[in-house]
């Protein structure tokens, strides 16, 4: 069946009433659930799965992919406004839209990242469109050595960087990596370095990690303070101040369509995950700006590729899911999960039987990329409020929601304790000057690279030489040696312009 | 290499003054050692904390099958000598700081006083121990007492004197928390002695 037939079958499945409205409420329940720290797609998807019975098969995926793509988005509300990521994708957002909060320019952040988020969605999904049977052989060419590359590579470009300081840089990746370990190991199933703590036995919780070094932090720092908007605070909450976002994002059109591949790419290989897309872009941001000393200061570049990529993903995360039969995310994990209800087998027939349903999906998420702008906008106009909110409210107010999003994950007090422990590490490394990003994304991206890296060390028979045998993995080492290398060449050539300068 | 490139890269050497001064030896007493721990306390505390985590985790992984630690041994072999280049340099720090010091009158009284709390002032410390006591009093005394009480305390202490203001506020936040994450939710918040 050629492109077109497909298309409008696929349309013809997406445009019912019925269909268009399960969308809509899906993208409207994700903005609500991704803004709340501790809730994400995955879980409001499994928490929505029981309900979505009564539904057709397109119906509940269409209903879950408004849920994937509205949180997305909903993530970076909190993110900006409480330096609080509200799903794991909005944690590069918290760099560049929380200090933009802070100097009173909350509705911008939100109108850049809401235009942001949406553009991406709209690209990322025409695109897939069009491509997807070669999106699948792009898929099939990475293999577990492939990813295992990609993550590595994520984390050393944000460790070198972010920060002052290179060497602190990799201290905080590293153990980042090590706490990811603090789990069963995936091959024989031993714990490791779980204190006697059940708890620890299946994998490290990310969210109270997330929750604890980003929010707690910035909270503290808070107290004091009248309010978290420090700049006009009477211009927070106007339409002019959001489409002054959306003026900000269409001038950068080259960062925008850059990061919206580099998240579509990271979306079609299956468990790279959307921190991987978020930080990489963000990583490529500071890499190609002209002006880098404003990266961690309220960068619109940087918010611009946080969020374009991690709505990218979206899009791209289909393709694995319903052409390999592999999630691409915890969230598609559900999505499969649902199939297996309606009574389907998920795998790589399901295009073959069901070509009409994989394209209604991947139009809904073009579709919802133009509905979230809608109730984003109006959305984002009332909760930017909260940084015109007394702080004697607001503050326990999300101290509350935080201990609430680190139990209501895995139920587990324990959960609570450690949103607490990683709190205080958090004070310490702020304090410090140690850059937190690189632990977070250790943490995040240890089980994507310990499960890849394991895989591939077996389908080796334990050489080293897969890691270097395909023309994919030559290039992240190129690309790992470009990002280790040209941070200390480019801050050796500062020292000698800057010794010449007060020579002369 | 051009004469004027090879002095510009000539520059990047350390100057004779810093290596006298990397090289001249610090005298070595009790209260430099006293010193020396501030210093990294204050400035390093996480490089020490990874230090011991890193230890403690070799300990605990010695003697596991080898199967079980094939990715914590590449971690460890890459990350252990980032950690000692952490430590040196943080030393190389202290030892360079030395020297400024000698020049300058300090109030190592106020010094100590601020290590001690990161820099963090008494609100700062008190929310954040008020934060510490809520989440060890949950599981205990159940998260709904604990959360009003927790409310209550932190609103005051944040400035809010009206009492009445106080009552509306944790009722309607309560009432929220409780519509949304127990109702539509369906999440069990953890239950103590009370509720």
């Amino acid at each position: 069946m050629d492109f077109f037939a497909l298309l409008a079958q696929g349309a013809d499945t997406l445009f019912t009433f019925t269909n268009l409205l399960l969308l809509s409420v899906g993208v409207c329940l994700g903005i609500f659930a991704g803004s709340l720290p501790g809730l994400s797609s995955s879980n409001t998807c499994a928490i929505m799965l029981p309900l979505t019975l009564g539904m057709s098969m397109e119906g509940a995926l269409i209903f879950m992919v408004g849920i994937y793509c509205g949180a997305q988005y909903g993530g970076a509300i909190p993110a900006i406004l409480l330096r609080t990521p509200g799903t794991t994708g909005a944690g590069a957002t918290t760099i560049e839209g929380y200090p933009m909060s802070l100097q009173g320019k909350a509705d911008v952040a939100l109108g850049v990242s809401l235009l942001s988020s949406s553009l991406a969605g709209i690209i990322a999904s025409v695109v897939c469109l069009a491509i997807i049977k070669s999106a699948a052989n792009i898929a099939l060419s990475f293999g577990p050595a492939e990813v295992f590359l990609l993550a590595l590579t994520g984390i050393l470009l944000i460790a070198s960087l972010l920060g002052d300081s290179v060497r602190k840089g990799l201290l905080s990746g590293f153990i980042g990596l090590l706490l990811s370990t603090m789990s069963a190991d995936p091959l024989l199933g031993k714990p490791r370095l779980n204190f006697g703590f059940l708890e620890l036995y299946d994998e490290f919780p990310m969210i109270p990690a997330l929750v604890g070094l980003f929010a707690i932090p910035a909270l503290i720092d808070l107290v004091g303070k009248k309010r978290i908007a420090e700049g006009d605070i009477q211009k927070i909450g106007t339409i002019a101040q959001t489409l002054k976002g959306f003026k900000e994002t269409i001038a950068r059109p080259f960062n925008l369509i850059r990061s919206t591949f580099i998240g579509l790419l990271v979306g079609i290989l299956p468990g790279a995950g959307i921190e991987t897309a978020s930080f990489l872009a963000y990583g490529q941001a500071k890499i190609w700006s002209k002006d880098k000393k404003t990266f961690g200061k309220g960068n619109i570049d940087g918010l611009i590729a946080a969020e374009s990529s991690n709505n990218a993903v979206t899009a791209g995360a289909l393709v694995p899911t319903f052409l390999l039969g592999i999630p691409g995310s915890a969230t598609m994990a559900v999505m499969l999960a649902s199939l297996t209800l309606h009574g389907v087998t998920p795998g790589p027939q399901v295009l073959q039987r069901f070509p009409s349903t994989v394209y209604a999906l991947l139009l809904a998420t073009l579709v919802a990329s133009i509905i979230f702008i809608i109730f984003g906008f109006y959305y984002n106009r009332m909760v930017s409020q909260v940084t015109r909110m007394n702080l004697a409210y607001l503050l326990p107010a999300t101290f509350v929601i935080c201990v609430i999003g680190a139990y209501a994950v895995r139920y587990f007090t324990f959960d609570v304790y450690l949103l607490i422990i990683f709190g205080v590490l958090g004070v310490i490394m702020h304090r410090q000057k140690y850059p937190y990003l690189p632990l977070i994304l250790g943490l995040v991206m240890g089980p994507i690279a310990e499960d890849n890296y394991s895989r591939a060390i077996a389908l080796s028979n334990g050489s080293f030489k897969i890691f270097f045998a395909s023309d994919v993995a030559k290039i992240m080492w190129a690309v790992i040696l470009v990002v280790l290398i040209v941070p200390r060449v480019s801050g050796l050539l500062r020292k000698i312009r800057a010794k010449s300068q007060s020579r002369s | 290499m051009a004469p004027a490139q090879a002095g510009l890269l000539l520059q990047l050497l350390p100057s004779r003054t810093d290596s006298e001064q990397l090289i001249q030896p610090v005298k070595v007493d009790e209260g430099m050692l006293k010193k020396y721990l501030v210093f990294m306390y204050e400035k390093h505390l996480f490089s020490i904390l990874a230090a011991a985590f890193v230890i403690a985790y070799i300990v605990s992984i010695s003697g596991m099958p080898a199967k079980s630690i094939i990715f914590p041994k590449l971690l460890l072999y890459g990350g252990v000598p980032i950690l000692v280049w952490n430590l040196v340099a943080a030393t190389v720090e202290f030892i360079k700081s030395q020297r400024k010091v000698r020049e300058e009158d300090r109030e190592l009284d106020g010094e100590e006083k601020h290590a001690k709390t990161m820099g963090l002032d008494r609100p700062k410390l008190i929310v954040l121990g008020a934060t510490v006591l809520y989440v060890l009093a949950i599981p205990v005394l159940g998260f709904g007492f604990s959360t009003i009480v927790y409310l209550v305390f932190l609103t005051f202490y944040l400035g809010v004197r009206h009492i009445g203001k106080i009552v509306l506020y944790v009722a309607v936040y309560y009432a929220f928390v409780y519509a949304v994450f127990v109702y539509w939710m369906k999440l069990n918040l953890p239950k103590g002695i009370l509720f």
